[in-house]
């Protein structure tokens, strides 16, 4: 993260055009990368969850859906901080921003459909539907910029991003700084795992006592 | 009680490194123009960091909460079994 710290700050040029205001990218797009990555663990630990029953499953796509919702929430925040001073306006109603504040809303419901379900009940259940229902949508928010062509830059990474999108030494800056921020979000998502599984564990033994 | 100052050091190691970099970073750029929108980046950064310490926070107090019942649970069902 230091080295991370460093070449954002330091040593990646700063931009012609933005200027400074530019190297909030290095956060906003790894936090909107990792956030929408959530999407699929839930996916895939939902379906798993659904079909075979397993609380682990439901726990790992419970911890991916609240780490996701933090790293998405600061992504939406970052977003609008770097629109301001290069649109001039804190938010547009452009396609992969409001595909993105759907898939926050997602997490969100997903969230307070678990806190306010009762203990035993479908609350889970109905969780992974709406998990797995939910993680369709980040495909869209991925693809948004390419199909509807708008003000918001295109994707700068993965198999739609053209060569020649960012400068060589930004490309690596924004390489390592997504790297660095998925050791946080495993990081993160491990450490909310393993107090998910010490609340099942109370939970057992609460029903025990019981 | 450990991993409690262990995150504070944490905090303060990353605030620290912030800090010195943001200093850095400011002193760096080339023009005054590109200094123009600093404070949006300084609230960007901070917004992060901040974000982080405090789920982070959060997540140490509740397994702490977590571990304190659990021993209190634990101790109960012994107490039920021994009856």
């Amino acid at each position: 993260m230091t080295v991370t710290m460093y070449l954002i700050f330091i040593w990646v040029p700063t931009d012609d055009v933005l200027g400074i205001s530019q190297r909030i990218f290095y956060i906003h797009v790894p936090m909107g990368i990792l956030g929408l990555m959530a999407f699929p663990i839930v996916f895939i630990c939902s379906t798993t969850y659904l079909i075979t029953k397993k609380d682990t499953m439901d726990s790992i796509a419970y911890s991916a859906a609240e780490i996701g919702a933090l790293f998405l929430t600061i992504a939406l925040i970052t977003g609008m901080l770097w629109s301001k001073p290069s649109w001039g306006v804190w938010w547009t109603w452009s396609p992969q921003p409001t595909l993105t504040l759907v898939s926050w809303l997602v997490y969100i419901a997903y969230l307070m459909l678990r806190a306010y379900s009762p203990r035993g009940s479908q609350g889970a259940k109905y969780a992974a539907v709406l998990g797995i229902i939910g993680s369709v949508n980040s495909i869209f928010v991925y693809l948004a910029a390419k199909i509807w062509r708008d003000v918001h830059p295109e994707a700068v990474v993965g198999p739609l991003a053209e060569n020649d999108s960012l400068d060589s030494s930004m490309r690596i800056g924004l390489l390592i700084a997504l790297l660095a921020f998925s050791l946080l979000f495993t990081y993160l998502i491990t450490l909310r795992f393993s107090t998910r599984k010490t609340e099942q564990k109370i939970e057992r033994l609460q029903y025990e006592i019981n | 009680m450990k991993s409690t100052r262990k995150f504070k050091s944490i905090y303060i190691y990353i605030l620290l490194i912030g800090i010195s970099l943001f200093n850095l970073a400011a002193s760096h750029s080339e023009t005054v123009e590109s200094n123009q929108y600093l404070e949006y980046l300084f609230v960007a950064y901070t917004v992060t960091w901040l974000g982080f310490f405090i789920y982070l926070f959060f997540i140490s107090k509740k397994q702490k909460e977590l571990k304190n019942e659990l021993e209190f649970l634990s101790k109960e069902l012994e107490k039920q079994k021994e009856k």
